[in-house]
């Protein structure tokens, strides 16, 4: 029988790694001489493989009450707990493969202004600084974690003590949280004058539907403003509200108001747009993995 | 370093790109795109450092390779197996590739499988609630017109019942549901006069809807740019700069 | 972007000077720190009262799927719900799965508030002992999956250094002492930018207390979760985070040394306790930010008015 593991360090786990990977990439060139009529098949048979486990899991009988170390009474329950262990496994997979796809983003980026700067595109010394950028923040990056990785826990405890930080940690902090972090928050904040310009020019009272939104809109955004509330409240007691707690006119305190159109209009109407949405992703679901869905750059 | 300096340095090189991004608002310039092309970069080189300290490190590599004891810790062995997903994770690449840009429909393909074996056990989970919520009673229980005000006493004897205002509430709720659901579904010409002012009418449900949202999504973007004030102004400007 | 023709006699504001109002408004009245009065919201008061009576012997599971361009809302969440579980010794296991940035934010978050709790209560609030990072996780769909089947075989490989700095498997962490399955947990909190919250209530509702902190974009579609009873108690943007910072000072329903009850809401009716009497930080960025929201909505409202005015005035000068 294969063994799955060896201690680490050692020479038979060495072997191991390197003949797995070879496999690995030899099964990677086959699939580059692969005929073309067979492509999708063998596309859709990952995908396949890959669902089927859930799928296993959504109609194999479940093992309740399962203590850690228990060991199956039958087949049927052997299955139940070989899926349930099996699902971490899958998570470590897609994890995994989605880092390795997330890493890709990173390396498009690179690529595209690393042709622009060699090939002197237009605005190409704005590349170099992303360039650049990139490879300050990651030599920082992954400076101040072997720097922290490698601390004795008494330097860690000192490192509370902001001058007894190690360079590397300074400047990922300038650059994580200095620059970084912030930059975002501006990016993010400059959509607030867009809709500030865009609700005066189309936010009019062009038709039934414009009017019915605004005014949705209008006492929403009231809502939120707890000065607003406390007057409408006021108004509200003067009214006789105050004296008969279960008068009538309290159905109209800006808070009971909004509460309503978010309760009985707001929440229905986007719920039965998420009953679309949620029937839509489940024929999605099994278009995908049936390998169903065609069409694409890649097909 | 003295910490007071770094501050002041950290505090005002941010302010400096937040308003080298900010100058976009006036129109696209040099200084903006400066920043813009800092960021990008910043953000690819802490992906690439956060992607493997924080995921392929102790997800993939430390299974792969194992871990020799330290100290107190116990090691554990290494799973070689784990090594076949570089080659499989290198496929996706092949999308810059267009002779074999098929090859990355294959890792796309397992997290897509995953995804939807996914959905198919999770949907009665997400919508039965869902389901539920949306049939409220709508025949009163007590025939009092307004539910009287909640007060510990009176608390659990209120949810037992429907007043007759909280069950035209709940009626709203039930034709806003299915009002949006029929102008959803039924998009095609619709003969009959009913259907027709069904659809009509949960178009403009719908459009409350979406007012409330409208509401919402403000208050969000105005607490954004409002941070960002009283980062320049007050957390820079007036403690850092000034000391107060 | 085509600029509107000025029609002559027309008030045709350029939206320059719209751009200057937002950001005068908004940077006057960060200066101006006074307590609004504020009514808080059901969803508010339904979380802040599952948090006060969680269970303190379970640890709590905290997702925190948000990025310091959500400051204004998440942080001011972030902040006041961290502040509420420390003060009341809840066990943390801190994870992520949105963005790569989130987990540094967080843990950040956490040791400043730590920091800041220790000097009033004396106690310390330790990484391993007392919280743990339980790891990023990308695939963050599947990883639920797995979290809602068996909590210990998830992550059980996944490591946090111990008080010694040795890297163990966090499962052998004090916080997770007792607990094998997600049911075993407290319950499952997620501070979120995004639609995760979507995620998680999918695999795991049912099965944890769950209770969403979430932006005012993400707000109405996480609210159908806290109607339907997904999600326990709900707090949505700056109003939200306003909403615990309020309960947090005056407790909820709760009177003070007068008998003046400040902080009272409808459907929660039972009294509350606050964090009175202490120097802890309970009104922060929530109350600082709630006066410059007021005035960016009014200038809000007033443009939308003034555009308004002059569609009707033109549609009167068409018609004669």
């Amino acid at each position: 029988m294969i063994p799955w593991s060896f201690e680490s360090g050692s020479t038979q786990l060495k072997i191991a790694i390197f003949v797995t990977l070879a496999l690995g990439f030899g099964l990677f060139f086959a699939l580059m001489k692969t005929p073309p009529r067979l492509r999708p098949k063998i596309a859709a048979t990952f995908t396949f493989l890959a669902g089927l486990l859930y799928v296993g899991i959504w109609l194999w009988p479940t093992a309740h009450g399962r203590e850690a170390g228990d060991i199956p009474a039958n087949f049927t329950e052997g299955v139940a707990f070989w899926l349930e262990d099996t699902q971490s496994q899958f998570q470590n997979l897609s994890n995994i493969l989605t880092s390795f796809l997330l890493l890709m983003g990173v390396f498009s980026l690179v690529r595209l202004h690393a042709t622009r700067v060699s090939k002197k595109q237009r605005d190409w010394p704005f590349s170099l600084v992303l360039l650049i950028c990139v490879a300050i923040m990651t030599f920082i990056g992954y400076w101040d974690w072997l720097t922290v990785m490698n601390m004795k826990p008494e330097e860690l405890e000192a490192m509370r003590d902001v001058t007894n930080q190690p360079f590397a940690v300074w400047m990922k902090d300038l650059l994580f949280d200095g620059l970084l972090q912030t930059m975002e928050a501006a990016m993010f904040s400059i959509i607030a004058f867009y809709i500030l310009s865009a609700a005066y020019r189309a936010f009019r009272v062009r038709s039934v539907e414009a009017t019915i939104l605004l005014a949705s809109a209008i006492i929403v955004m009231l809502g939120l403003l707890g000065m607003a509330e406390n007057y409408w409240s006021i108004m509200i007691d003067n009214m006789g509200g105050l004296e008969d707690p279960n008068a009538l006119v309290n159905n109209l305190r800006l808070e009971a108001i909004t509460q309503f159109i978010r309760d009985n209009l707001q929440t229905p109407g986007l719920r039965a747009i998420d009953f679309g949405v949620g029937v839509g992703a489940l024929a999605m679901a099994l278009r995908l993995w049936l390998s169903l869905e065609r069409g694409g750059s890649t097909s | 370093m003295n910490p007071e300096t770094y501050s002041l340095i950290k505090l005002t090189l941010g302010v400096i790109a937040t308003f080298g991004l900010y100058s976009v608002l006036y129109r696209e310039n040099k200084f903006y795109r400066f920043w813009e092309h800092v960021f990008l970069g910043l953000a690819g080189g802490w992906a690439l450092v956060a992607l493997w300290k924080e995921t392929l490190k102790p997800s993939w590599y430390d299974k792969m390779a194992g871990s020799i004891p330290e100290t107190g810790g116990e090691g554990t062995p290494g799973y070689f197996v784990w090594a076949i997903l570089l080659p499989i994770g290198m496929m996706g690449y092949m999308v810059f590739n267009k002779k074999h840009a098929w090859m990355s429909r294959i890792p796309i393909g397992i997290i897509l499988g995953i995804w939807s074996g996914q959905q198919l056990l999770n949907f009665w989970r997400t919508y039965s609630p869902q389901f539920r919520s949306s049939m409220p009673t709508i025949v009163p229980t007590r025939w009092e017109f307004m539910q009287p005000a909640a007060t510990p006493e009176n608390f659990t004897d209120l949810a037992r019942h429907t007043y007759i205002s909280e069950a035209i509430g709940n009626l709203v709720a039930v034709i806003t549901v299915l009002a949006v659901l029929s102008y959803f579904i039924f998009s095609i010409e619709l003969k009959s006069k009913f259907m027709q002012g069904v659809t009509k009418s949960g178009r403009y449900l719908l459009m409350i809807g979406f007012g409330a949202i409208f509401g919402s999504t403000v208050m969000m973007r105005f607490t954004l740019l409002i941070d960002r004030m009283y980062f320049i102004w007050v957390e820079w400007m007036s403690q850092r700069l000034l000391g107060n | 972007m085509a600029t509107p023709q000025k029609v002559p006699g027309s008030l045709n504001i350029p939206r320059e000077a719209l751009f200057a109002a937002l950001f005068v408004v908004c940077s006057i009245l960060v200066f101006v720190s006074i307590e609004l009065p504020n009514r808080v919201s059901n969803n508010s008061a339904d979380l802040y009262k599952v948090l006060k009576e969680i269970d303190k012997t379970k640890p709590v599971i905290l997702q925190s799927d948000w990025t310091k361009s959500t400051r204004g809302e998440s942080g001011a969440q972030f902040d006041a719900l961290v502040r509420i579980l420390i003060r009341e010794r809840v066990k943390i296991a801190l994870m992520s799965g949105a963005d790569p940035q989130a987990p540094e934010v967080a843990r950040e978050a956490i040791r400043r508030i730590a920091v800041e709790t220790e000097k009033v209560t004396g106690q310390p609030y330790k990484q391993w002992e007392d919280w743990v990072f339980i790891g990023f996780f990308p695939g963050i769909e599947a990883s639920l999956q797995s979290f809602s089947s068996n909590l210990r075989n998830a992550l059980s490989a996944n490591k946090d250094s111990d008080t010694a700095g040795v890297k163990r498997s966090v499962m052998e962490s004090p916080v997770f002492a007792g607990v094998n399955r997600i049911e075993d947990m407290g319950a499952y909190i997620i501070v979120t930018a995004s639609k995760t919250s979507r995620i998680a209530i999918e695999r795991l509702s049912g099965k944890v207390t769950m209770l969403g902190l979430v932006t005012g974009v993400m707000g109405p579609e996480t609210y159908n979760y806290y109607q339907s009873g997904q999600l326990s108690g709900l707090a949505i943007g700056l109003k939200g985070a306003y909403d615990m910072e309020s309960m947090m000072a005056y407790g909820l329903n709760t009177p003070d040394g007068q008998g003046v009850i400040k902080v009272s809401n409808a459907k929660v009716t039972d009294p509350i306790e606050g964090y009175t009497g202490e120097e802890f930080i309970n009104l922060a960025n929530g109350q600082k930010y709630i006066v410059p929201l007021h005035g960016a909505i009014i200038l809000l409202i007033t443009a939308i008015l003034l555009g308004n005015i002059e569609t009707i005035r033109q549609r009167r000068r068409r018609n004669g």
